[in-house]
């Protein structure tokens, strides 16, 4: 009986164990093609024979080493961010992300170079313009929405020795595959860690760019597409490909690229960095933010690097969109006052300045007084000059501490008479209304005040201009241990306090005598 | 840290150490006078 039990048990593990044995076949049967995509550095890549000749004779003559020498030559240089290497059966492709002196951010580029098992090569830059990206981060990838369009180089030709524009293949389509991932759940661009890959067949065309029509330009679904979008059919242009006038024919003669796809996963500059999601997490909030407030950031296109700028240094948390907030407030409040003298320039010049000034001083509000004259204000040429201005005024006051409630405002003056180990500390009390004005200073020891005490006896102030000048007069008694037994000594002191009546500070604290 | 006005007062710090001083004179020497009339007894 026990035999019997012990049997079937047995026989439920083997069973258990093969049925697993058979998900583990499934999954192999996915991966079946034996596609392998890893990422190498550029210098590893220079280490690989068959890249290295590949690349040789792709960019004749290139000193791939030297980006100057290579943009010089080839109007493009290589990408300091990792290639991937999509290895299958019988190909292996290269994909490298190549920049331009002065590229635009609308668009990116890969050079794809495709090395067969007859070590026939052929290249391609890609060119991906996209209406939306993704950064997935967590799988460095991300997901694309746009155009693809295609520059088809003629590797065999021995007249490319200059620019590679004498190369280019100057019209049709090829199909691409683009090896995506759908590990986490989305679909991206396979990078070296994903065991879930499949290939995507794409039709990329080539892409005119003095061509107003359009024609030749693919417009491509996303990523996700799964294919459709390139499906190709001669002549056509099935699926996604607009425009039409024969530009989708495929290049006369390359029948190998049918058979024998060239394979790419796209590799885009900055995805997936810090940077990129930040930028993405600002540029969603501030289109959560009334219209009136997001079309400032439209039409002022110095406001978004600004805030990026802040965003980047602090974060995206509740104080920076408050303050991004309230800056894009008040700048709005600020834009209707401009000086009509201004040129055009100049207006940008300042607005921009007053942004920057915004952003970097959240605490700073305005009003807008007309009655102020000229002759009795101080008057400042730049907002760079009203910085500084704040500045040296901050400099002398920012360390004094002060405690603030509703209706008072107390400066914190403090006395060191022994070093670190005691002193006095002098409360300058002001009321907030009338501005500043000074209502008491009181004083009390503090530290080590064995044998010494302090008796404050007056104190008188007088107002100059903007500035509460505070004298504080007091004695200090030398005890015979302590206070109440007897003094041996008195000493008289004291200290002189210059106050800011516009807003509380402290300029400067001295003692006279 | 936050600002202050620096004034050193070294009359001060002479008498405070001159009272420490005598303070642990003095302790010192009720310690001792404590301890020799306990010896006494």
């Amino acid at each position: 009986m026990k035999k019997a039990i012990l049997l079937k048990i047995s026989m439920c593990f083997a069973l258990l164990t093969l049925m697993s044995c058979e998900k583990d076949a499934d999954i192999q049967l996915e991966n079946d093609q034996n596609l392998r995509v890893t990422e190498k550095s550029f210098d590893e890549l220079t280490q690989d024979l068959k890249f290295k000749s590949a690349i040789a004779k792709v960019l004749k003559k290139a000193n791939i080493n030297s980006r100057t020498a290579m943009e010089n030559q080839y109007g493009f240089s290589i990408a300091d961010l990792p290639a991937k290497v999509i290895t299958s059966e019988s190909t292996t492709s290269y994909t490298l992300l190549i920049e331009r002196d002065n590229q635009s951010e609308s668009y990116f580029e890969n050079l794809v170079i495709k090395v067969n098992s007859q070590n026939s090569i052929s290249a391609s830059i890609l060119k991906y313009t996209p209406t939306k990206i993704t950064a997935y981060p967590q799988h460095n990838s991300f997901t694309f929405e746009g155009t693809r369009s295609l520059t088809s180089i003629e590797v065999n030709s021995h007249s490319f020795e200059s620019k590679p524009e004498n190369n280019y293949v100057t019209q049709g389509c090829l199909e691409i595959t683009t090896i995506m991932c759908n590990w986490g759940g989305t679909e991206h661009p396979a990078g070296h860690n994903c065991t879930q890959t499949y290939p995507v067949t794409m039709s990329f065309c080539w892409d005119d760019p003095e061509s107003d029509s359009g024609g030749g330009d693919y417009s491509g679904g996303d990523t996700s597409g799964n294919g459709s979008g390139g499906d190709y059919s001669g002549g056509g242009g099935a699926g996604d490909t607009s425009g039409g006038n024969g530009t989708n024919d495929p290049i006369e003669g390359d029948t190998s690229e049918i058979n024998d796809p060239m394979m790419t996963s796209p590799i885009s500059p900055n995805l997936g960095s810090p940077q990129a999601i930040l930028t993405s997490q600002t540029n969603a909030y501030i289109n959560t933010l009334p219209n009136n407030l997001t079309s400032l950031v439209q039409v002022n296109n110095f406001i978004f690097p600004a805030i990026l700028n802040l965003v980047t240094q602090d974060g995206l948390n509740t104080q920076t969109k408050e303050i991004i907030r309230n800056a894009l407030l008040k700048f709005k409040k600020l834009e209707q006052f401009q000086s009509s003298t201004m040129t055009t320039d100049e207006l940008i010049k300042f607005k921009k300045s007053i942004f920057q000034f915004l952003i970097s001083h959240p605490d700073y509000d305005f009003e807008i007084d007309n009655s102020l004259t000229a002759q009795n204000s101080l008057n400042l040429d730049s907002m760079n000059e009203f910085e500084s201005f704040l500045d040296s005024c901050e400099e002398e006051s920012t360390n004094f501490e002060y405690i603030q409630n509703q209706s008072q405002k107390t400066a914190k003056v403090k006395l060191a008479m022994v070093g670190p180990l005691g002193g006095i500390n002098f409360n300058i009390i002001q009321n907030i209304s009338p501005s500043y004005s000074v209502e008491n200073v009181t004083s009390t020891c503090y530290g080590f005040t064995l044998a010494f005490s302090w008796a404050q006896t007056g104190f008188d102030k007088a107002i100059v201009n903007n500035n509460a000048i505070i004298n504080v007069y007091g004695d200090i008694n030398y005890n015979v241990f302590m206070e109440g037994l007897g003094t041996v000594w008195t000493q008289p002191k004291q200290i002189r306090v210059k106050t800011n009546t516009t807003n509380g500070q402290i300029i400067s604290a001295t003692t006279i005598k | 840290m936050e600002k202050q006005i620096n004034d050193f007062n070294l009359p001060l710090l002479i008498w405070q150490i001159i009272v420490v001083v005598i303070i642990v004179g003095i302790v010192l020497f009720v310690a001792k006078l404590v301890r020799k009339k306990r010896n006494n007894l």
